[in-house]
């Protein structure tokens, strides 16, 4: 509805541009109106839903990176993805989900518990979920439940009668890209809004199928920033985060540092270019930044 | 009817081939027969779980008030001798109010108990002949006898021998219980069904009926089912039993079924299944229904998401609870989420006879669940991180030998080996002394010292050495990675 530029009009006809002038004010509503009827056929209404009281938005808590995801954060009754970047950022992938998870119950309405459920398999590969170490990034024992099971199938039974069940504020599953493909992880999200719950994929593999989560990340790995009292002691969990695809928002890379304290990330200056990591002068493996997502500060 | 041929027990089999030429002969194998009574008694359980098997060759039957569901006794007792017959059995049925008339009426054809003959009190050959030789061949002649007169001239050990005893039973004078196969419970409810059913949309309808009609049972009785056992009668004699069970007494229809549900599916119908009955084998009073106030719907909900994954894959929810102790590998216990009172400290009976004692982290609120309070529910109570210990987010069951160099023996690592690969250590913290529990010397452990390590690429292990170097008599210190970090 963009006005032409008045080309070989007569005189008469310059009115036109006017009339079109008062179309456009009642424009906005109608393309208010286009997108909910788009966002219903997308069944990501939450996105454009006011927040009706139901909750504090599920945000990272930094400006930065909230300006990625879309506009009410994630999706709080939604299913997300966490994969690692490597075979040893395993233990980053899981670290990290538990901090999403933990920003989604910072809301104090929220008193479900949350359930890991986790793999035979991944428990003898890279160990099994360590109270105390829960407890460090800021997880209180009385709303911890875990399950292990032995067959990714039944994981995925499981994880989907949890969200359905709307028992729990969220579900954290460990998923392999076999077992976890589009149809599987469309079942999830939709269990997930069913019961109001929160469900987090953590991949076991860097390459990971389509899935039909909300927010996809990737995490790695990152050498932490000291802590000032002793200089050669490792210090707060630090990630390199990657969201490579939010429904509603950009992708985007940060660095991440975790504060179990009051549960949120803060960010680590960016690095460009040459990717000279900030605390060990060392040429590690980061991949420059696209531009404007990264700032310094 | 072997009489009737001239035959008689205890004849030599060349002498009853002498009377009968055509006799057909067959091992006698007593256990044999004995389990194809037991399973004949099992698929008579669609008609009552009051069964009973009557050695060698007899089932008892308790049927008070089930004939109806069958259209009334002759056509249930018809039904049953056509079954029979249909399975190959000749049987012959008797009712009757009390074991022994049962019993007799089943043997011997008599219209009315009086004039059953005197072998039919189930009393042994050497009675029978002396009632016979003293002229009381019926029982009706017994009856007119004085009573204590019969109880004086018989009297024995054992109860065949105990006539008048024996005709108390058979009268109803004397209580006889029966000792069914199966514990019967009183919460039952059975189905019969006019067809066989072989699709499992009809079998979750009937089903569905029948969770209805037990839970409706068990409210009135306030009480809930722990463990429940779906029986399926199908057309060709046999049985199959569905357990189910449920951590928390529950009479919940919906809950029952939905655990039920699934275990249907995989059910084999075979040529098809006529009679269904639910049992609730265990039972427990049903908890209140009523929820603390800071409690919600999601305590109930999340016990029945437990009993559904229990069920469904034997895996159940797990708390992980803080264990006092200084090894970290017994610093913890995973323990089920279990309903009821919950003690206030509890021994740990792991490693046979673990000195940890549990600590649970409750408030007096809810005891059975730990309710969070409103302020920070998920934050750990340890604001201050740096002053506690830092462990792993993840931890070995076995910790993973390593090889480690460092600059100094005693030095924190300075390169670490570990699952074939070499990595860098850049930065490390350290070390953590953890003794060996001095009441479990016998063992013989070690001293572990504890480092958090990170290699170059950012990646934090927990890892130990165990033994000192320069230990008088010991073997070199090891290095072990216990734990992986965030």
């Amino acid at each position: 509805m963009r006005m032409e530029p008045a080309r070989g009009l007569r005189g008469g006809e310059a009115f036109a541009p006017v009339a079109a002038l008062r179309q456009r004010e009642s424009v906005a509503p109608l393309i208010a109106a286009l997108r909910q009827h788009i966002a219903r056929i997308e069944q990501s209404a939450g996105q454009f839903e006011a927040v009706k009281g139901r909750g504090l938005p599920w945000t990272c808590g930094l400006a930065e990176v909230d300006r990625h995801l879309p506009a009410q954060g994630l999706m709080r009754a939604g299913l997300h993805d966490v994969s690692p970047a490597a075979y040893g950022d395993q233990p980053a992938a899981m670290g990290f989900a538990l901090a999403l998870a933990l920003r989604r119950l910072t809301d104090s309405q929220e008193r479900r518990p949350l359930l890991w459920c986790r793999l035979a398999a991944q428990e003898r590969e890279h160990g099994r979920l360590y109270g105390h170490g829960l407890e460090g990034l800021g997880l209180a024992r009385p709303r911890f439940v875990t399950i292990t099971l032995k067959k990714p199938q039944g994981l995925l039974w499981t994880m989907e009668e949890a969200l359905k069940s709307g028992a729990l504020a969220v579900v954290i599953g460990d998923a392999d890209a076999a077992h976890a493909d589009l149809t599987v992880t469309r079942r999830l999200a939709l269990a997930a809004a069913a019961g109001k719950s929160a469900g987090l994929l953590v991949f076991a593999k860097a390459d990971v199928a389509a899935s039909a989560s909300q927010t996809r990340w990737r995490a790695a790995s990152i050498a932490s920033l000291s802590p000032s009292h002793d200089a050669a002691a490792p210090g707060r969990p630090a990630w390199t985060i990657d969201l490579t695809r939010a429904r509603g928002g950009r992708p985007g890379q940060w660095i991440l540092e975790w504060h179990h304290a009051h549960s949120g990330f803060s960010l680590v200056p960016g690095l460009r270019g040459g990717a000279v990591h900030p605390w060990t002068d060392q040429a590690g493996p980061l991949r420059p930044a696209p531009g404007p997502a990264l700032r310094a500060g | 009817m072997a009489r009737s041929f001239g035959l008689m027990r205890g004849m030599r089999l060349a002498d009853a081939r002498a009377q009968v030429p055509d006799l057909l002969s067959e091992q006698h194998e007593p256990q044999e027969d004995m389990k194809s009574l037991l399973g004949l008694c099992r698929w008579m359980e669609r008609y009552s779980p009051w069964v009973s098997p009557d050695a060698p060759d007899g089932i008892f039957l308790d049927v008070t008030g089930v004939p109806h569901l069958f259209g009334g006794e002759e056509k249930m007792l018809a039904g049953m001798q056509s079954r029979l017959a249909g399975y190959g059995f000749t049987a012959r049925i008797g009712s009757g109010a009390t074991i022994g008339a049962a019993w007799a009426l089943a043997r011997y054809d008599a219209k009315e108990l009086k004039s059953l003959p005197v072998e039919a009190l189930r009393i042994d050959g050497v009675a029978a002949q002396t009632l016979r030789r003293l002229g009381l061949k019926t029982v009706g002649a017994l009856l007119a006898i004085p009573r204590a007169s019969l109880a004086r001239r018989f009297r024995g050990e054992s109860i065949g021998e105990n006539v008048l005893l024996r005709l108390d039973e058979m009268m109803g004078k004397r209580d006889e219980p029966l000792n069914p196969l199966n514990p019967p419970t009183s919460f039952m409810a059975h189905r019969a069904l006019m067809e066989p059913v072989i699709h499992a949309e009809a079998l979750e309808t009937v089903l569905t009926g029948l969770v209805t009609q037990l839970s409706g049972l068990l409210e009135t009785e306030a009480r809930g089912a722990l463990r429940l056992i779906l029986k399926l009668f199908r057309t060709d004699g046999s049985r199959l039993n569905i357990p189910a069970g449920f951590s928390a007494a529950t009479h919940d229809p919906r809950h029952m079924l939905r655990v039920l549900k699934p275990k249907l599916e995989t059910v084999d119908a075979g040529f098809g299944i006529d009679a269904m009955t639910l049992e609730a084998r265990e039972t427990g009073s049903a908890r209140v229904q009523q929820y603390g106030f800071m409690e919600d719907d999601s305590t109930l909900a999340i016990e029945q998401l437990n009993d559904r994954v229990l069920n469904r894959h034997e895996a159940e929810l797990l708390s992980l609870e803080e264990v006092e102790s200084h090894i970290p590998e017994r610093a913890e216990l995973s323990s089920p989420r279990m309903r009821g009172e919950r003690k206030g400290t509890r021994r740990a009976k792991r490693d046979g006879g673990g000195e940890g004692r549990l600590v649970h982290m409750q408030s007096p609120v809810a005891p059975h669940l730990p309710v969070a309070s409103a302020t920070g529910p998920f934050f750990s109570p340890f604001a201050g991180g740096e002053d506690k210990k830092r462990r792993p987010l993840l931890i070995f069951e076995a910790p993973e030998p390593a090889k480690v160099i460092a600059s100094v023996p005693d030095g924190p690592p300075m390169r670490l080996t570990w699952r074939r690969v070499t990595r860098r250590v850049v930065k490390s913290q350290g070390p953590e002394r953890v003794a060996p529990e001095w009441w479990r010397l016998g063992e013989g452990s070690r001293p572990r010292d504890y480092y958090v390590i990170e290699d170059e690429q950012g990646r934090r292990y927990w890892l130990y050495r165990e033994g000192l170097y320069g230990e008088t008599g010991g073997d070199q210190p090891k290095w072990y990675v216990h734990g992986l970090s965030a």
